[in-house]
């Protein structure tokens, strides 16, 4: 019969991939990910008794992940927040253009790539920590609107407006690499 | 036919696919004519996509088994002891047993006296007092005096 640990380590390591995404998405920093997920994952495991093997693994550790960085922010000083009135673009829409027409036209493989992840992450990191958050519980981390409310420790209404927000706001910062998207594919 | 400005914020619920079906049907009849909200739709699940399968640059093997070292250490480290209660949490966990000690053997009195006051009156004064002494138990210390005095139940003076 395995130990609890053993059955533990097996569940982080099948799903590391994503516990990191869910950290990095929330931290934006390689350093503060690896921070927030070993506290996230020695809470987890202190919990384990509680936890339904068959469950979801990641989202019941997103959640406590979510619990540990809502804590944390909440310690922090105020969040400097960089103006939305400036597209967030690392590229410009021609440059951007140039890297999807090589070596593929295809997003998805452009998205693979890489070239979208430094625009992407820089969008996240100009939120504030509450749209942060639904948006990565529910787009990166795939949690219900009701799974991220727990998680958020908010009503049900409030996740669904913060995730609104949320995506208006990365839409407005993105714009330009959505546009380009969608005209090449349309060629 | 809808405007864009009730269209837009019913956007997210749209393409999670949350909206009831009548919103939904209205909804997508706005969009048959409405280039902007359809670019607004397309865009929100264009970004929805990449959220969903986007990967950070991910860190290496050893960042795991140090993550996983730490849980072992976890895992073979003696309990914890249970956090030392304050002086007055003592206090007042043994204040409220001594209350609900006294009131369990005043009970079975109290409940004889009132049953000669009527049933009506003992209903009202037990449900009365349950309540009350659930809520503030130490306060109730002084408060069964007055209940009893309401009630004319002598032997509890």
């Amino acid at each position: 019969m395995p130990a609890d640990v053993d059955i533990f380590e097996a569940l982080v390591r099948q799903h590391q991939e994503q516990l990191y995404r869910g950290a990095y998405r929330l931290t934006g920093n390689p350093e503060d990910a690896q921070d927030l997920l070993q506290d996230a994952l020695i809470e987890a495991f202190r919990a384990f008794p509680k936890f339904k093997i068959g469950t979801h693994f990641t989202r019941w550790v997103t959640r406590i992940m979510t619990h540990t960085f809502i804590d944390r922010t909440r310690r922090r000083p105020p969040f400097a927040v960089q103006s939305l009135d400036e597209p967030l673009r690392s590229m410009s829409d021609e440059e951007f253009a140039v890297e999807l027409a090589a070596p593929t036209p295809d997003p998805q493989a452009v998205l693979l790539q890489g070239a979208l992840e430094e625009p992407l992450q820089n969008a996240l990191d100009s939120l504030q920590p509450e749209f942060r958050i639904a948006v990565v519980l529910c787009d990166v981390q795939g949690l219900s609107y009701e799974e991220a409310a727990q998680a958020a420790r908010c009503p049900v209404g409030t996740i669904r407006s913060r995730l609104h927000r949320g995506r208006d706001m990365l839409r407005r910062a993105l714009g330009p690499c959505l546009r380009a998207v969608y005209q090449r594919g349309a060629q | 036919m809808i405007n864009c400005e009730r269209i837009r914020p019913l956007v997210t619920e749209y393409v999670d696919g949350r909206l009831r079906p009548r919103h939904q049907r209205a909804v997508e009849a706005h969009l048959e004519a409405c280039e902007p909200c359809r670019a607004a739709i397309r865009e929100t699940r264009t970004l929805a996509g990449w959220l969903r399968e986007s990967l950070p640059p991910l860190p290496s093997p050893v960042v795991w088994d140090n993550v996983l070292a730490q849980i072992r250490a976890e895992a073979a480290a003696p309990p914890r002891p249970m956090p030392q209660l304050r002086r007055w949490q003592r206090a007042t966990g043994w204040a409220t047993a001594a209350a609900a000690a006294a009131l369990a053997l005043l009970a079975p009195l109290r409940i004889q006296t009132w049953r000669d006051n009527g049933p009506a009156n003992t209903r009202h004064v037990i449900g009365w007092h349950a309540n009350y002494a659930a809520r503030w138990p130490l306060a109730d210390q002084g408060q069964m005096r007055v209940v009893a005095m309401r009630v004319k139940l002598t032997d509890l003076d």
